[in-house]
């Protein structure tokens, strides 16, 4: 009897022994690393493998953006409330006639390599950027807004456009804008990373990060207290969960997944501007959605406030069918605020039964849509969801484009860009086939004034135009939320995911 | 020596075989190179003009052949996700693979082995059978839930090992070891119960058979019965097992080598495969495919060294 007692325990003593035994020769190897990481007031992220091009004027997705967007600085960027902040640039104004910019540069800002930030380098940037054989994401911006790039006096540069455009500043803050110098080659940057930006890039390796050091000769270095800044590369979500629970990076991403196994009260939660929404997108040129009233009916028939809660975990705000982000300036007025009414989708149908299939890459968001849709009488709903690669297909019949029914996602611009974008007659991504040349003509209007009263008008009457066709249902305005460590002091003048310019002034690692 | 000769004589057949596979199925899967690097937002032209600047956009045959030109003279192309030469990217990664390899095979062997002598000495008590359903259980883990519990006891609960291994690179002897050994007992446990019941297997067969019990009567001491008539014939299965999983945990595992974040060759392939990068992917495939191979290969050798039937069937062919 006491044999048989002592075995278990016995068992379980070695098996702690061994366990301990494991933790101590890893303890007994470690060496001051970690320790003399956090001493020197490293702020470290996690990012992904890069999937594009390391390269300012190419970078494709948020990793090559990071790795590059903390050497290089742009004109302007935003506040996290959706202010314009002077970067590179100080000042900008237009002519009367609304087709000349003029925008002034900082003097003394200079590249990592000691050389001034000139006009011509901004000019020169910019004509990578919007030539026509430009493979840069960031071309789109700028297509049929700015018609030529060139240098005014010693410290101005001139854009030219081909009609108004008074958002032009908050193009400067997207992607790709990060100034380079006039002799930079493309391809050239991880030979010699050079930017004009708050960071100095120490060491890229490939699959492992990229390390950062503070840039001494930044233009405004005071405010930067990090010492450098740490890219880490997770390929596995899980992985990074666990890194942020062993203090090896000092954020992630607030998921369901985080969430689920990350005691979250011990850490703080940092929120983003509005950066996106998933807009569906119905084709007005067939069955059953070249009815406006069975468009209508399906805005009426989600609830938006579920979509909030369940799909976007409270980090979103419920959107109106219009493309006016909450944090832009003017807002539409004058539109009833649609919410989940079944008695007036009764009504839109008048008895009929729209079938018609979802598709689209994110998974969770269809599934909600076509559980809500389906509890709604009238509608019979089907779901494709496919991969990313799948969606996004090359070739003319590429679902995202073609499908009936498509739930895409879109990055934050400012709402006329979208009319030329997705809304208009000759749109490159015109996934609903929708066209209206009173839209067109009202945003073109709204792009050529800067008189506050005319754009809050003309404001209205795109947000009405967009609501009643409804050629496209947007149902909220996402956010991003990220659990920070607290030995992080201060708070990120920008988005905390950066889609708007790098900016950690302010932000300091506590001893 | 004819045998090993054979073998080596199919190596180049294999790889070649393997590099073409590889180069056809790459073209169907679903993506195109130029959206993967340019994302959803480029046009079409922009798409197409990357693809032509990159070099993607010729036949499939033509572009196999020009790369199989390419590297049997070294050059391996570039890769278009990293632009950087593929030959170095494709062999750093493989000597990082090799390296977690090793040491998990090193790890394991001797436990493996240990393990099934142990269950083969006691076979058929209720140890034997514990330690089975365990080793089972083991095997039935996958190495990703293996991996995600060692990093939750020993690198968060216990923060003694890093989360990723990669950033360890650089720092030195020591913290690159410490950074290897949580993917490679991973490694090791996942491989653990396969070669420890082949061993045990093994054992057990041979103290059943004939020889053995001739071994025993005719009075031969211990020492020499489990040299000269166990360990050599109870081990040739272990040994024939272990080749093929020396070849696979020197090429990597793209599961243990992505949960770790550590930069191998098994990692990339996962990246190659995703963005379509065919350099990278058809010379990676080539070089993994070798070194199995060449596994294999030193498996048959010491096989032909521990079972004189082999060399006997081979000369008398």
């Amino acid at each position: 009897m006491r044999d048989q007692v002592s075995r278990p325990a016995v068992r379980v003593t070695l098996a702690a022994l061994l366990t301990l035994a494991v933790a101590a020769g890893g303890a007994a190897c470690a060496t001051s690393d970690v320790a003399s990481t956090e001493q020197a007031a490293v702020y470290r992220m996690p990012i992904t493998d890069p999937a594009s091009e390391i390269d300012p004027l190419t970078a494709a997705d948020q990793s090559a953006m990071a790795i590059t967007g903390l050497v290089t600085e742009p004109l302007v960027s935003l506040t996290r409330d959706g202010e314009l902040m002077p970067r590179l640039a100080v000042d900008w104004t237009a002519s009367d006639d609304g087709l000349v910019w003029t925008i002034e540069l900082r003097p003394d800002a200079r590249f990592n390599d000691g050389s001034p930030v000139t006009a011509a380098d901004v000019v020169s940037t910019f004509d990578a950027l919007i030539a026509d054989d430009s493979v840069s994401p960031g071309h789109g911006a700028f297509v049929g807004i700015v018609e030529s790039v060139a240098v005014g006096d010693e410290d101005s540069v001139e854009f030219t456009l081909s009609r108004p455009f008074s958002d032009l500043p908050i193009l400067f803050t997207g992607t790709n804008t990060g100034i380079l110098p006039a002799d930079y080659e493309v391809g050239s940057w991880l030979e010699n990373p050079i930017g004009a930006g708050q960071f100095l890039l120490e060491d890229y390796t490939i699959g492992v990060g990229a390390t950062y050091v503070a840039n001494p000769d930044y233009w405004n270095a005071d405010a930067i207290e990090l010492d450098g800044v740490e890219l880490k590369i997770y390929d596995d979500f899980a992985a990074s969960v666990l890194a942020f629970q062993a203090d090896e990076i000092d954020r992630i991403g607030l998921t369901v997944e985080s969430a689920s196994t990350i005691d979250v009260s011990q850490y703080e939660t940092i929120s983003s501007g509005y950066n996106r929404f998933d807009g569906i997108f119905l084709d007005v040129t067939a069955p059953p959605f070249d009815d406006v009233a069975v468009r209508e009916a399906l805005a009426w028939a989600i609830d938006r406030e579920a979509l909030v809660a369940n799909v976007y975990e409270g980090n979103a705000d419920v959107a109106n069918d219009t493309t006016f982000f909450p944090d832009y300036s003017p807002q539409p007025s004058g539109l009833v605020q649609r919410e989940q009414d079944l008695e007036m989708v009764a009504e839109l149908l008048g008895g009929r039964t729209p079938s018609f299939t979802l598709t689209t890459a994110n998974q969770l968001l269809g599934e909600v849509l076509q559980q809500q849709l389906n509890a709604v009488p009238g509608f019979e709903v089907g779901l494709e969801v496919l991969s990313t690669e799948q969606y996004f297909a090359d070739g003319e019949a590429s679902p995202w484009l073609t499908a009936p029914v498509t739930v895409t996602n879109w990055a934050k611009r400012v709402p006329s860009q979208y009319v030329s974008l997705v809304y208009g007659a000759g749109a490159p991504w015109n996934a609903s086939h929708y066209a209206n040349p009173a839209l067109e003509e009202l945003t073109a209007q709204f792009d050529a004034t800067t008189d506050a009263v005319a754009r809050q008008e003309l404001a209205d009457r795109i947000a009405h135009v967009q609501w009643s066709d409804v050629p496209v249902v947007i149902p909220a305005y996402s956010k991003s939320q990220a659990l920070q460590n607290p030995r992080v002091k201060g708070e990120f003048i920008g988005a905390i995911d950066f889609y708007t310019g790098y900016n950690f002034a302010g932000i300091s690692i506590e001893p | 020596m004819r045998f090993i000769a054979q073998r080596v004589a199919q190596i180049p057949i294999v790889v070649l075989a393997a590099s073409a596979l590889i180069f056809v199925f790459v073209q169907v899967l679903p993506g195109n190179p130029g959206r993967n690097a340019l994302g959803p937002a480029a046009t079409v032209e922009q798409v197409a003009a990357w693809n032509v600047a990159h070099g993607v956009d010729a036949g499939v045959l033509e572009r196999y052949i020009a790369w199989l030109a390419g590297f049997v003279t070294g050059d391996w192309g570039t890769s278009i996700v990293y632009a950087t030469p593929t030959f170095d990217l494709v062999l750093g990664r493989l000597g990082n693979s090799m390296a977690l390899g090793l040491l998990a095979f090193a790890l394991l062997m001797p436990v493996a082995i240990g393990i099934g002598i142990l269950q083969a000495l006691c076979a058929g008590s209720r140890r034997d059978r514990a330690s089975t359903v365990i080793l089972l259980a083991l095997a039935a883990v996958p190495e990703f839930v293996i991996g995600v519990v060692l990093l939750i006891v020993f690198a968060v609960a216990i923060p003694v090992f890093p989360v990723q291994s990669g950033a360890a690179f650089g720092d030195g002897a020591v913290p690159e070891l410490r950074a290897l050994i949580l993917p490679a007992l991973t490694l090791a446990i996942g491989s653990l119960a396969v070669i420890a019941r082949t061993t045990r297997s093994g054992i057990i067969d041979v103290t059943r058979s004939p020889h053995y019990r001739t071994a025993v009567v005719s009075g031969l001491g211990a020492g020499a019965i489990v040299r000269g008539h166990v360990a050599r014939n109870a081990l040739i299965p272990t040994v024939s097992i272990l080749g093929v999983y020396l070849g696979s945990l020197l090429v990597g595992s793209a599961v243990v080598e992505t949960l770790f974040g550590y930069p191998g060759l098994g990692e990339l392939l996962v990246t190659a495969t995703q963005r379509k990068d065919a350099s990278v992917l058809a010379a990676g495939v080539t070089i993994a495919a070798t070194v199995g191979v060449l596994a294999v290969l030193l498996a048959d050798v010491a096989f032909t060294l521990i079972d004189p039937r082999v060399r006997f069937r081979g000369q008398s062919r």
